[in-house]
């Protein structure tokens, strides 16, 4: 069934949130008590919807219950990957959920004090979140003695200063306290030493967001939506030459055929599929056929050699050269590293200087394999994912196409004399 | 106490300790940029990255803790791999600098390059990114952001030892480059450190600045005189010239101050003694030391003063002078607050050899006020001593008070000296100190005194004879 | 069967046995030669070392050092130490010192080659990592009277030769810049 329980329509209103039952999965959670809560979300099988996919509940059971001191509750809406526009659409249209998503998650994990964490392009998004919650603390679901039940909870929205790499959970804690926006070195774990040396969790907007209606619903409901492995329902932002690019929110599981072709009202102008990018820019890619084969949860993209991700669709057509596709990456990450590790810096600096090399034509034959080798080098090596995140696409484009870039290689570039990059 | 096996070898460990350690007490030295034993770990390098079994990426054995049953491989293809990736990383940008580099021959990406790689480079040297090289950033150390491989070391080190945070990361990604912050100087007085502890030549020292090369260096264990501290260093020299002084491999003290490392400089100064110096003339040694003699035995009431500077054997050859003299008015006795006094290793009390000073008249003799007095009262028209004890002499001296005092540099002298006579420093003749704790150990030789110069003792012992020769 | 050979000994005669007319025949042959090199003939030998033999041009031989410069006038040396390291004779002394505002930094203050010393080994040439040092003069080392003549010193070894055309060594891209020598 393609209920959405995100995207609904016309509850960005608190008060038509509430009309359709908003707020109350918190005042259920506040009689349930921590414990019964987490359980309750393990048991749901949520999984963590900006790309790691670690179980939500789970996580929260991280937090050691005898901790001293403060815990915070952290949503991640640093949504910086490009191709990647869900957060957005979610905080316009239901910031409600978010809220209360929060809400509840700091009370299971025993956090009086929220943080967002949203990105700083989203000036508009942070003022319509900045409202949400006046609004939200106006009707007495944050602050203090919520409901009556003792639990106090706040929300504090914190805007990003335009650093992808704070989209990484321990480099947003550094920002959040000020310090330089970097990676951490894990162990220790944000839920046993994380925001001011606190138990923190990170999550998602889009995992919170689904948590209300796990409480509402009941686990047993939610674990039945969805797919086995990926229960419950996703954003799914598409981009691309298809005829309706958007944000659709469909279960997990949902094939990509159905995904472009139903929804998305397939190829634009009668193109040709040529590969998808079925989790942003971060993913490997999948050519045509493989993308039609596939069905869009965890399970079945990661057997496919690519991963959901934060479920951002990038779908390219044919006549869209990959060298370039892939230079476009290159720029972005070599743009975006922190430059703490060497294999992070240096390497996507010198993807991007072999990709501009092979794009204008000026590259030589060995580049290929060099760029091949520096991606496998990257891999799995750093003290976070970005690397990764350069590195897997990297070797994707060039295993599955490959002539392309031998095509470069030998001089021969796709676009007119002087060659050139996207703007 | 976790157990674990590394390379197939077993080692038991304290809780805690990390798999770089561990594999260190099996005399295993894994290569790594960013670690430092003595600053927190940054896990940034990658080169120390080993394999764990049943785990599916490598991991920095610098920051991960070890665990009971770890089975490590420090040498397995994989490691091997991702040390010859982690070196083509850090070579891409690196400048070809190597020759007229300080850090040659000592440097980590030279050292580990020949060890783990020797790849060819596959990037145009074109290609590199220039970066301001040749910073003079503080009085001691200059700065080259293009071999810099921005281990961040130095910037752990202002924030964590000296707490001063001088040094920050500035800017992002690949143009990231270390800076200085607006407004500081890099003098908090532990700068050298720096020099020590870049792996590669991007901070060096201006004092050592293309004077010599790190393999015609010989290293010769040495106690700093710089203070009551006593830090154990290493003197390196070459020819009979030192070169620069660093924190003794394995020693209690990991750093040393700045003002300790430059204690050497004044051998080879310009204004180094080699001759004696009588008012303002220089006189050949032998000559002076009749004079000083005569000087003593002919002033009524000539006295003694050890010094806290000296060395223990030298200090017992002033109390030998005295008792030739035979006079009671010498004195040995210092007293000094100490301590270290900034958290970090400089003393309060500023001189190395207090507690030893005080063993070569262990009883009799004046304190320092009852000698004060006694010059100030024209009981005492002569002293010997050395140039920097000469300070406890409070006010100002009589007329026609004889001061005699023994110097290495003619920079040293106090005003008012009547004559000065040259010795060997403790770099160039052995001497026996003892810190504010109570260790006592024996420093130098490291280099020979200039041609004509003896120890402090020898001369002593020729004024002692010269003044029974004099049938005094 | 061993072949036998019968040789003439017959007994020297009278004029042979007084070696007279040998010791003519000797001497005529040495006064031939003296004569012709007195009256300017070309002769194998010259005074040397006042006039010296160049070596061919094509010669490989080692023959006196020199210090490469660059268009400038300054020596490609940049004082690495790597032919003093090398050297297995030790003849080759330098102490560096700092050009306050060129890019390259390093340069020799002094550079003196021994050559009462040196053994000709060429290891210098291998060891310069910067093209600075060469053995191409063509000219043979030796042949002074006093061994002060046989101590070069930087001026004595910073030359050109006709026709040179330096590899680029590592620091002296700075110093020629971008695209060539400047």
């Amino acid at each position: 069934m393609n209920e959405r329980t995100l995207l609904r329509d016309n509850v960005a209103d608190i008060a038509a949130y509430f009309a359709a039952g908003g707020w109350r999965p918190l005042k259920k959670a506040l009689s349930m008590g921590r414990a019964a809560v987490i359980a309750e979300v393990t048991a749901s099988g949520l999984r963590g919807r900006g790309g790691a996919g670690f179980p939500t509940g789970r996580k929260w059971s991280f937090v050691p219950q005898d901790a001293q001191g403060p815990r915070y509750l952290v949503c991640n809406a640093d949504e910086g990957e490009p191709g990647a526009f869900k957060d957005r659409e979610l905080l316009r249209r239901n910031p409600q959920a978010v809220l209360e998503g929060m809400a509840i998650a700091g009370y299971a994990i025993g956090a009086s004090l929220g943080y967002i964490y949203i990105r700083g392009e989203f000036s508009a998004e942070a003022e319509f979140l900045t409202a949400a919650i006046t609004a939200a603390r106006a009707k007495g679901f944050l602050g203090a003695n919520i409901l009556g039940s003792g639990f106090d909870f706040d929300i504090h929205l914190h805007r990003g200063a335009g650093a992808y790499i704070c989209g990484e959970e321990t480099a947003l804690l550094s920002s959040i306290e000020g310090l330089r926006g970097q990676p951490r070195l894990k162990p220790p774990f944000p839920a046993v030493k994380g925001l001011f040396g606190a138990p923190t969790v990170v999550n998602n907007a889009e995992t919170l967001a689904a948590v209300p209606s796990i409480l509402e619903r009941g686990a047993a409901w939610y674990a039945s939506t969805g797919s086995p492995d990926s229960p419950g329902t996703k954003l799914f932002c598409v981009s691309g030459a298809v005829n309706r690019p958007g944000v659709y929110e469909l279960p997990l599981g949902v094939p990509f055929r159905e995904l472009l072709e139903t929804h998305c009202g397939g190829m634009k102008d009668g193109r040709k599929l040529k590969a998808v990018l079925p989790g942003g820019a971060s993913s490997p890619a999948l050519t045509a056929a493989e993308a039609m084969a596939v069905n869009m949860d965890y399970a079945s993209l990661a057997a496919a050699g690519s991963m959901l991700g934060s479920g951002a669709v990038i779908v390219i057509e044919e006549g869209r050269c990959m060298v370039e596709l892939l230079g476009v990456l290159a720029r972005f990450y070599r743009h975006e590293s922190c430059g703490q590790c060497a294999p992070c810096r240096e390497g996507c600096a010198w993807a991007d200087k072999l990709l501009a090399g092979l794009e204008a034509g000026r590259g030589r034959p060995s580049d290929v394999e060099t760029l091949r080798s520096c991606a496998a080098a990257m891999t799995g090596r750093t003290i976070c994912p970005l690397a990764d995140s350069l590195a897997l696409p990297a070797l994707s484009f060039i295993s599955k196409f490959r002539a392309e870039f031998d095509a470069h290689a030998a001089g021969r570039t796709c676009r007119a004399a002087g060659g050139g990059r996207l703007a | 106490m976790p157990r674990l096996t590394i390379d197939g070898r077993p080692v038991e460990v304290k809780e805690g300790a990390t798999i770089l350690e561990a594999a260190g007490l099996l005399g295993i030295t894994i290569p790594r940029f960013c670690h430092h034993p003595a600053l927190p770990p940054a896990g940034s390098c990658r080169m120390c990255v080993v394999e764990i079994e049943g785990s599916p990426k490598l991991a920095t054995s610098c920051s991960t803790p070890a665990a009971e049953g770890m089975k490590v491989s420090t040498s397995s293809p994989a490691v091997k791999a991702a040390r010859r990736d982690v070196l083509e990383f850090l070579l891409l940008n690196h400048p070809l600098d190597c020759p007229i580099c300080d850090q040659a021959g000592e440097c980590s990406l030279q050292d580990y390059y020949m060890e783990h790689s020797c790849a060819k480079s596959r990037f145009p040297a074109e290609l590199k990114e220039p970066r301001q090289k040749r910073r003079l950033i503080g009085p001691h150390l200059v700065l080259d952001n293009e071999r810099c491989v921005l281990c961040t070391r130095c910037v752990r080190f202002c924030d964590e030892v000296t707490r001063t945070s001088e040094l920050f990361v500035s800017g992002r990604s690949d143009a990231s480059f270390i800076d200085i912050r607006e407004g500081k100087a890099l003098d908090n007085g532990y700068s050298l450190n720096l020099a020590d502890i870049c792996p590669v030549g991007a901070l060096t020292s201006r004092e050592f600045r293309f004077r010599q090369r790190a393999w015609f260096l010989e290293k010769t264990p040495v106690t700093c005189l710089g203070c009551a501290t006593g830090c154990r260093a290493e003197a390196h020299h070459a020819g009979g010239e030192i070169y620069r002084m660093v924190p003794a491999p394995g020693a209690e003290n990991a750093w040393l101050c700045d003002r300790g490392r430059l204690t050497y400089r004044p051998l080879r100064a310009g204004d180094r003694l080699k001759k004696g110096f009588i008012k303002n003339g220089y006189i050949d040694l032998e000559p002076a030391v009749r004079e000083a003699a005569a000087r003593l035995a002919g002033e009524p009431g000539a006295a003694v003063l050890g010094s806290p500077w000296l060395s223990v054997e030298d200090n017992a050859a002033l109390a030998a002078l005295a008792r030739a003299l035979g006079t009671g008015n010498y004195c040995f006795s210092f007293t000094a607050e100490s301590g270290i006094k900034d958290g970090i290793l400089v003393n309060k009390d500023p001189a190395p050899n207090t507690a030893g000073a005080a063993e070569a008249a262990p009883t009799g003799g004046l304190d320092l006020g009852e000698l004060n007095r006694r010059i100030a009262a024209g009981e005492i028209k002569a002293l010997i001593t050395e140039a920097r004890a000469a300070a406890f002499i409070k006010g100002r001296l009589p007329d026609g008070f004889k001061l005699i005092v023994f110097a290495t540099n003619r920079s040293e002298i106090p005003a008012g000296a009547y004559a000065t006579l040259p010795y060997a420093s403790y770099f160039e003749t052995p001497g026996t100190f003892v810190n504010y704790q109570g260790r006592r150990g024996v420093t130098g030789p490291v280099v020979p005194p200039p041609e004509g110069v003896p120890p402090l003792a020898e001369t002593a012992a020729a004024l002692a004879a010269a003044l029974k020769g004099d049938g005094a | 069967m061993i072949s036998v050979r019968k040789v003439n000994n017959r007994p020297l005669n009278f004029l042979e046995r007084i070696y007279l007319v040998e010791i003519a025949r000797g001497l005529a042959v040495t006064a031939r030669h003296f004569f012709a090199n007195l009256l300017g003939r070309r002769s194998l030998t010259v005074p040397y070392p006042e006039r010296r033999i160049p070596a061919a041009g094509n010669s490989a031989s080692r023959t006196r050092h020199r210090l490469k410069a660059r268009p400038d006038g300054s020596p490609r040396c940049v004082a690495c130490f790597l032919c003093q390291t090398a050297c297995p004779a030790r003849c080759i002394a330098i102490e560096a010192a700092e050009y306050p505002g060129n890019p390259v930094e390093k340069y020799p203050a002094s550079f003196s080659v021994d050559l009462s010393r040196c053994v000709m080994c060429g290891m210098c040439v291998e060891a310069c990592p910067e093209d600075a040092i060469a053995m191409d003069t063509g000219e043979l080392p030796g042949g002074a009277a006093s061994r002060q003549e046989l101590r070069l010193d930087k001026e004595d070894l910073l030359r050109r030769v006709p026709g040179e055309t330096p590899a680029r060594g590592a620091a002296n891209r700075l110093a020629e810049g971008p695209g060539g020598e400047r």
